[in-house]
């Protein structure tokens, strides 16, 4: 069953290497840098060369230049939404601009004083979006799968310093379903991707850019489990220094029962993705293989 | 609420919840292989706690929970903290 094995790629040298460059030199001189880098991937690493390639070609319906030429982009956007993460959230000058659209809907969630779920994917750049949005009055947790190499994670956190945001970690033990559930308890947002499942999680099968794919069933139990309102992120990069939020109309389906509502939350999330992917293409960020 | 009185609502809604028969709801019976509990399930444990007992679940209250036992010291503990509050 296609699944996400739980690894991110990049070794901390690389990433020290462009933290330097960005020191020195800002952001253009990384991106410079990172074209090469992205060449490398775009030879060498097989198995997610070939996955995106898929996803242009079969997807998108993109011939088999053009889908190379997609692929590359793909691998440079992505580099460029990590190297993009550290120069905002480590203060590093940058000029980079944003439109927050759809902000209101989170001012909303946090007026209900009853926790959010802000339901996101591996598109675009959400997590930068959380670092600006200092003015909700709530706090926004994030959760993340701990798969991070433990030195590249150190590292980065020694550059950008202390996040402000609060990670949740999906572990063995359960425990993030209570943390999860705490933070909800006392009104906080709960941010996470809803693309990505283990083997072993419980998964439902949608269509989505024409071809069946599983997407996991946690997110949406949590949403109709704990009762709390819900909105779908994503924060995609438009051009070099310019980055879209988005943040949707919260998600109200009291009349439904309890298994119905998990389905339907799930429907129009995939709906959403499907509607930003058709529009960034590029901005995939799922190198394994999603489809059946 | 008596101890008696808590390990049988606990009981009651487990076999709800979980479709399971009480004769498997044994003490020392391990809590997550019998109930065959996976992250979705412990959504619906933390929702059913919480709708029957007047106390939040803390993230580190299930660290240490094995057996149903300790399952049910767990919600008599937290219980009558709760009426002596």
């Amino acid at each position: 069953m296609p699944a996400w094995q739980g690894k991110s790629k990049g070794k901390p040298l690389g990433y020290k290497i462009f933290v330097s460059v960005l020191k020195i030199g800002g952001v253009r001189p990384a991106y410079f840098l990172l074209r090469f880098v992205t060449l490398y991937y775009l030879l060498f690493s097989f198995k997610s060369t070939k996955v995106i390639f898929n996803y242009f070609h079969k997807r998108h319906n993109y011939g088999a230049i053009k889908a190379v030429y997609k692929t590359y982009q793909n691998y440079n956007l992505l580099g460029q939404s990590l190297i993009d993460k550290v120069v905002i959230m480590s203060g590093i000058p940058n000029k980079f601009t944003f439109d927050l659209d759809g902000i209101e809907n989170l001012h909303q969630i946090a007026s209900l004083q009853k926790g959010g779920l802000l339901l996101t994917a591996h598109i675009g750049n959400w997590e930068i979006a959380t670092h600006l949005l200092n003015d909700i009055d709530a706090r926004i947790n994030i959760v993340i799968f701990d798969g991070e190499d433990q030195d590249i994670k150190e590292y980065i956190e020694s550059v950008t310093g202390k996040k402000p945001t609060n990670f949740i970690v999906i572990k063995n033990d359960m425990s993030h379903i209570f943390k999860i559930n705490e933070a909800l308890s006392n009104n906080e947002l709960v941010c996470m991707p809803a693309d990505r499942f283990m083997e072993g999680n419980k998964t439902v099968t949608i269509k989505i850019l024409g071809a069946e794919a599983k997407f996991p069933l946690g997110p949406f139990a949590l949403a109709s489990r704990f009762k709390v309102p819900v909105s779908f992120v994503f924060g995609m990069k438009e051009s070099t220094f310019h980055y879209h939020f988005f943040a949707s109309e919260i998600k109200e389906y009291s009349d439904l029962e309890r298994d119905d509502l998990s389905q339907q939350i799930m429907t129009d999330f995939v709906d959403s993705v499907e509607i930003k992917v058709k529009k960034y293409p590029e901005q995939w960020y799922n190198y394994y293989s999603f489809w059946q | 609420m008596e101890n008696a009185e808590i390990i049988e609502k606990i009981n009651t809604f487990l076999a709800e919840e979980f479709e399971i028969d009480a004769d498997k709801m044994l003490p020392d019976a391990n809590l997550k292989e019998t109930l065959d509990l996976d992250s979705l399930d412990y959504i619906d444990l933390v929702v059913v706690i919480e709708s029957n007992f007047p106390f939040k679940v803390k993230p580190e209250d299930f660290v240490g929970i094995e057996t149903f036992q300790d399952f049910y010291n767990y919600v008599i503990s937290n219980s009558k903290v709760k009426e002596l509050a």
